[in-house]
């Protein structure tokens, strides 16, 4: 019966094969590309539409105070949209395919350095060569290390759970090197070596004198664990590198990288995450317990509309699995909610509190609402996400990510209202300073390329506390457009 | 960078020039992959039209790190096998029923490189039952491990070891036929 050798020789000469297709597979191709275009920019209209209509919604039912339309907008809030998690579905189903193809783990990565610092040519004759000693090295059903060995070897690294080469080092395999003319098909050098696995062996080897001699290296046991690299002999190298195959990916996955975010949306005061703060409702028409002899006047507050607000910061994120990372960074989030207010009264005033406690505030304002004139409250939080992401799609480009913020707030020029004088004041003291919350965001990845990736979608944070210690009906709810920028952890 | 390189980054930006050299660049290789999988050049044309849009849609994700032909290949394997299970013609069931005496091409065992061409040799192991031709195809050829191709077959590891070692003997016991073939034919002439 026929060797390795046989096999070996069908191997090469099968990869050899090329075969002219005809003209209609590229006009199929193309035609098939064509309408992946159209159908990604149909998707992409359809989601900025439905963006912009939910903003809308939100902008509408946020200008309107009545408690009729508050309780519209939460009903339309709760009720999910069909279409993100449809297209989602769709594309899910779409790349299923590729997914064998991610389960390869034959595939070994070539030496980057190596090819780069190649001329076009060399490049591809290397490349091929290093193609064709992968595909012959994996096919030898006569090895010195039965495939048995190599599973059991695996299954063990399985078990223990343990970095990819380490359970390997107790095991010493023989390995029988070859040097070969392809050309005439003869052995021109055997070296027998002792390595263990997860070693990388570098020897000196002899360079046929004959330029055009076409000799490549193999393992004669075809152990999967090992990795050739050909001497370069273009460059006059004669170093043979027999090294440890196993995937570098586990290693490279676990590497941190850089993250820049920002986003750019609205933010506005709300009950809960679906429900706008109603001023009227909580500080106006509210039984309020107004201390003995002091009558005062009660104007009716603002309604607290949405108003612009914006976040930057820089993040760590480190992969948990090929479809789950975690990440903490910095964060500077800028929010701000927009109120009506009359002009200033005095520039000192003795208030009650809602507890009776006496305020002297810096300013006051009375008139409260409908006087036209727009006061922005303003917040500015340094906060700290710690979020967790996971990847969707087969295809690794949707993520959600979501995660909890400890925040604090820096700076404010919000106004305060007191609901028994009726009027606005500023006390920066009756602020939380320290903020918790909880964020979430869809990401589609744009762009990839080998330095950074882009990333953007829709995203929203919640404060879950209130920015002021004597109300905590209030809370700070920011939703916009987001964007992260990963650089790539360096090898 | 090399031109490869500068290819991918235009088919990234949606260059249909770039796109057309690209699969000029590929196309004849990988329709030998294609070929070698399916019953038909109709089928291996399908393979290799289906494959390449996939190569097309998911060409971000080739890091530019190993060789674009292994990676646009192993696109191709994989695409060749969904079809294979997908299409009824082939009856991917994996079990062998037919007679394996049955005359094909017969060529030499000894060194079949010497007798024929790749599409010869591709012609004879099309010739094996469809999942015989797959799992072959799949260790023998693109030296995926038998654990692999369980797993991407939805079949047994041990099956696919055994249906294997069946293939290659199939295959060998043609090839043997084929040599003492040649030889009678060669000493009529002379």
């Amino acid at each position: 019966m026929p060797g390795p050798e046989f096999d070996r020789t069908l191997q090469a000469k099968m990869q050899e094969l090329q075969l002219e297709p005809s003209p209609a597979v590229w006009e199929g191709v193309e035609a098939q590309l064509h309408k992946r275009k159209r159908r990604r920019g149909v998707i992409w209209f359809f989601m900025l539409a439905s963006l912009l209509t939910a903003g809308g919604i939100t902008w509408y039912n946020q200008n309107s105070t009545s408690p009729v339309a508050l309780n519209k907008t939460e009903n339309k809030d709760s009720h999910p949209s069909t279409t993100e998690r449809n297209n989602s579905t769709l594309l899910q189903k779409k790349i299923n395919e590729v997914d064998l193809i991610k389960q390869d783990k034959n595939y070994r990565e070539l030496d980057k350095t190596d090819l780069n610092n190649n001329t076009n040519s060399q490049h591809k004759s290397i490349a091929d060569l290093d193609s064709k000693i992968i595909n012959e090295r994996k096919s030898n059903p006569d090895a010195a290390i039965s495939q048995r060995d190599i599973d059991n070897l695996r299954a063990n690294k399985n078990k223990s759970n343990r970095h990819p080469n380490a359970f390997s080092t107790t095991k010493q395999v023989e390995l029988v090197l070859i040097e070969k003319d392809i050309k005439n098909s003869r052995v021109v050098t055997k070296k027998t070596i002792t390595a263990e696995v997860g070693e990388k062996l570098s020897m000196e080897v002899d360079i046929p004198n004959d330029p055009n001699a076409y000799t490549r290296f193999s393992l004669h046991n075809h152990s999967k664990d090992f990795i050739i690299h050909e001497p370069r002999r273009d460059v006059g190298d004669n170093n043979l590198v027999v090294q440890n195959s196993l995937p570098k990916k586990k290693d490279e996955s676990k590497k941190l990288s850089w993250n820049i975010d920002f986003g750019l949306g609205a933010s506005s005061l709300q009950e809960g995450i679906l429900q706008q703060y109603n001023a009227v409702a909580n500080d106006y028409l509210a039984p309020a317990s107004v201390p003995a002899g002091l009558a005062a006047i009660q104007r009716r507050p603002s309604a607290v509309t949405a108003a612009p607000a914006f976040k930057i910061g820089a993040s760590l994120s480190r992969p948990l699995s090929k479809r789950t990372a975690v990440s903490v960074g910095l964060q500077y989030n800028y929010m701000s909610n927009k109120i009506e207010i009359g002009k200033p009264v005095d520039s000192v005033l003795t208030l009650y509190g809602q507890d009776q406690q006496r305020l002297d505030v810096g300013a006051a304002y009375n008139g409260a609402g409908n006087n036209g004139e727009a006061f922005y409250n303003r917040y500015h939080l340094l906060q700290m996400p710690l979020e967790f992401a996971w990847n969707f799609d087969r295809a690794e480009r949707w993520w959600w990510n979501s995660g909890l913020t400890i925040g604090y707030l820096i700076g404010s020029d919000a106004l305060l209202y007191n609901k028994q004088a009726g009027v606005y004041y500023r006390d920066n003291n009756a602020l939380n300073k320290w903020q918790t919350g909880i964020h979430t965001s869809i990401n589609y990845g744009l762009l990839r390329s080998d330095i950074l990736k882009v990333a953007v979608g829709p995203f929203a944070s919640y404060q879950l506390n209130s920015p002021e210690h004597t109300n905590s009906k209030k809370h700070l709810l920011m939703i916009g457009i987001g964007a992260r920028i990963q650089f790539k952890a360096k090898n | 960078m090399t031109t490869e390189h500068q290819l991918v980054q235009d088919c990234l930006k949606g260059k249909p020039s770039a796109q057309k050299a690209l699969y000029e660049l590929f196309a004849s290789r990988m329709l030998g992959v294609c070929y070698r999988y399916t019953k038909s050049m109709s089928d291996a044309e399908d393979v290799l039209q289906e494959g390449f849009v996939k190569v097309f849609h998911y060409l971000s994700q080739f890091r530019g790190e190993g060789d674009l032909g292994a990676w646009i290949r192993r696109i191709m394997v994989t695409t060749a096998i969904n079809y294979l299970k997908k299409n009824s013609r082939y009856q991917f069931d994996l079990s062998f029923s037919a007679d394996e005496n049955h005359f094909l091409h017969p060529v030499s065992p000894d060194d079949p490189e010497m007798m024929l061409d790749a599409k010869q040799l591709a012609d004879i192991v099309r010739q094996l039952p469809p999942g015989y031709q797959a799992i072959f195809n799949l260790h023998a050829i693109e030296g995926y491990t038998h654990v692999e191709i369980s797993s991407m077959l939805g079949i047994h590891e041990g099956t696919s070891r055994s249906q294997y070692a069946r293939a290659r003997n199939l295959l060998i016991t043609w090839l043997e036929k084929e040599s003492e073939s040649t030889k009678q034919t060669r000493y009529a002439r002379s």
